[in-house]
């Protein structure tokens, strides 16, 4: 099994990945649910007493022992004084650097060279010494 | 050292023999657990997304800055944060199949040692 790059190692996959996007919810959704306690100061334990489970309970949850169903996160979300919104966004668009189309490099080279800066000078002026183009030094 | 996958926030990059270390854990782990490397690779894609992860829930701080990217049948990803090509990076040292919950004293040794390396050819 090639593991040169994720994107090799998720060609390789006979799901297509699936399992890894079911995977790549889990754990986005475990650390959302985890910046929120964080925000709200919220403990484990008092998210757990919130909603009438254990510690344990929780842990599972949000390490991806356990599956979470779409009713948990709406009452963990809940505990939490929020609401669970979905938003959908297309594979592969994103924000992959290798989705750069050879469309898109050949805009991003074609554009025209900078000017050249001016070649500068210092100029002696007594105690300061002044930057200036190289043709003013020299008509001097 | 070999790109493993450029994310929002960061690079992974994979030190010289990491390849060998992962392939040889992940034929270790368990057959009722066949979808933990699957789950491993989608821990690391989120750190490389959002530039961290959970600790100690997704992550172990495992001291003098290494840390350990974790699945639940026991893989871990041993590596540091920094920089590589001015863009911020985890580079992971080696990855192994643990049993306990404690990290192996010879592990965290080992990827001090590589991120020595890694900083001595970047010195050159």
């Amino acid at each position: 099994m090639s593991n040169k790059t994720l994107a090799d190692w998720l060609a390789s996959q006979p799901d297509g990945g699936r399992l890894f996007e079911q995977e790549r919810l889990i754990v986005e959704t475990s650390e959302a649910i985890w910046a929120l306690m964080v925000q709200r100061h919220v403990q484990k334990a008092e998210l757990a007493k919130n909603l009438g489970r254990s510690k344990a309970y929780i842990s599972q949850l949000l390490n991806g022992a356990r599956n979470m169903t779409l009713r948990t996160l709406s009452d963990i979300a809940r505990a939490l004084g929020c609401a669970v919104e979905i938003r959908f966004a297309d594979r592969g668009v994103a924000y992959d650097w290798t989705s750069i189309t050879p469309a898109a490099i050949t805009q991003l080279i074609s554009r025209p060279p900078p000017v050249p800066a001016p070649e500068l000078a210092i100029r002696d002026d007594g105690d300061w010494g002044t930057v200036v183009p190289l043709e003013v030094a020299k008509a001097a | 050292m070999e790109e493993w996958h450029v994310g929002q926030s960061l690079t992974i990059w994979l030190r010289e023999e990491c390849q060998d270390s992962w392939a040889e854990a992940e034929a270790r782990v368990p057959g009722n657990q066949g979808s933990c490397p699957t789950q491993f690779r989608a821990r690391l894609k989120h750190l490389a997304d959002a530039g961290r992860l959970r600790v100690p829930d997704h992550m172990n701080a495992e001291g003098d800055g290494i840390f350990a990217v974790k699945a639940t049948c026991g893989l871990r990803a041993y590596g540091w944060f920094c920089q590589v090509n001015s863009r911020r990076a985890f580079v992971i040292s080696h990855v192994v199949l643990k049993r306990e919950q404690r990290a192996d004293p010879t592990d965290i040794k080992k990827a001090i040692a590589e991120r020595k390396a890694f900083e001595a050819e970047r010195s050159k």
